[in-house]
């Protein structure tokens, strides 16, 4: 569990901070997701742990979702986060929507009123830019 | 990720068991995801650990018959279940561990109640002095009446 630990501890409290936006709540979500995933045991496949993690945080906080409006704010409280922050304000939404919110293409295309293809294209965009950075 | 939709992901997992590239497109999806989530990351603090030590500790305890660590159906790690409200999502375990958190507050409290007991102290010392120092000078003072009695 400690090498679980150092190797994607970071990743997951990176990726909760963004949907929550508060240390200290991002903190209590990471450790009830680990301790979960620990008490979870071998029930989990070993091959894509990362996702599982994530899968495993966005179930954690479902109920975050609800109670918070979506990234409306993200322009400006992405300053942290080089990726997303470099965006257009279009590609942030969706990747944030998608990626930090759990919101599916097809609940995107009827919020913005667009056609679900224009938003998955987005979400491609989103996703290549952020892989063209890491490349560089 | 929200991209396809549930038709759309079972068509592609039926596709993954039957065609190795897109087993292994998808695998490069699940790098990629992993890689990005890697830029994205901080450092959590390093209390953290410590934290979820003690709760696998607590758990460990209090699920000792069999050193099952997992209950037959854990519906936070399946995935294909739809989210249940967040009320719901608690089972009441009473811990055994045996240490005790509480709210930061308390250290001020508990300081207070250390400088309290100093004070009350240094009187209680100070009030013992002066009464012994009282008795002294009342049997110094009994005693030269008696001797003024006797001289008469």
């Amino acid at each position: 569990m400690v090498s679980l630990y150092d190797r994607y501890a970071g990743m997951l409290f990176g990726y909760i901070f963004e949907v929550v936006k508060d240390r200290k709540l991002a903190e209590e979500y990471t450790a009830e997701v680990f301790t979960r995933f620990a008490q979870a045991g071998d029930q989990h496949a070993i091959d894509n742990v990362w996702l599982q993690l994530q899968q495993a945080a966005k179930k954690q906080l479902s109920g975050f979702y609800q109670s918070v409006a979506l990234c409306e704010d993200y322009s400006v409280n992405y300053s942290q986060n080089s990726h997303v922050s470099q965006m257009s304000a279009e590609q942030r939404n969706i990747f944030c929507a998608v990626y930090y919110h759990g919101k599916t293409t097809a609940q995107l295309a009827a919020q913005f009123n667009k056609q679900e293809s224009e938003i998955r294209k987005t979400l491609r965009e989103a996703l290549a830019f952020i892989k063209q950075r890491r490349e560089r | 990720m929200g991209a396809a939709s549930e038709s759309e992901a079972n068509e592609v997992l039926r596709y993954k068991a039957l065609y190795p590239e897109v087993k292994d497109a998808l695998k490069g999806l699940e790098i990629d995801m992993e890689l990005i989530a890697e830029e994205m990351a901080i450092t959590p603090p390093p209390d953290i650990w410590n934290r979820i030590s003690d709760n696998i500790d607590g758990l460990i305890k209090t699920e000792p018959q069999a050193l099952r660590m997992v209950p037959e159906h854990d519906e936070f790690f399946d995935f294909t279940s739809a989210p249940k409200p967040a009320g719901e999502k608690y089972i009441e375990v009473e811990s055994s561990n045996t240490y005790m958190r509480i709210h930061k507050a308390w250290q001020w409290v508990f300081a207070a109640v250390f400088v309290l007991g100093k004070i009350f102290l240094g009187f209680a010392i100070y009030y013992y002095l002066e009464n012994r120092q009282a008795k002294e000078q009342i049997q110094d003072l009994k005693a030269q009446v008696k001797e003024l009695k006797i001289s008469r």
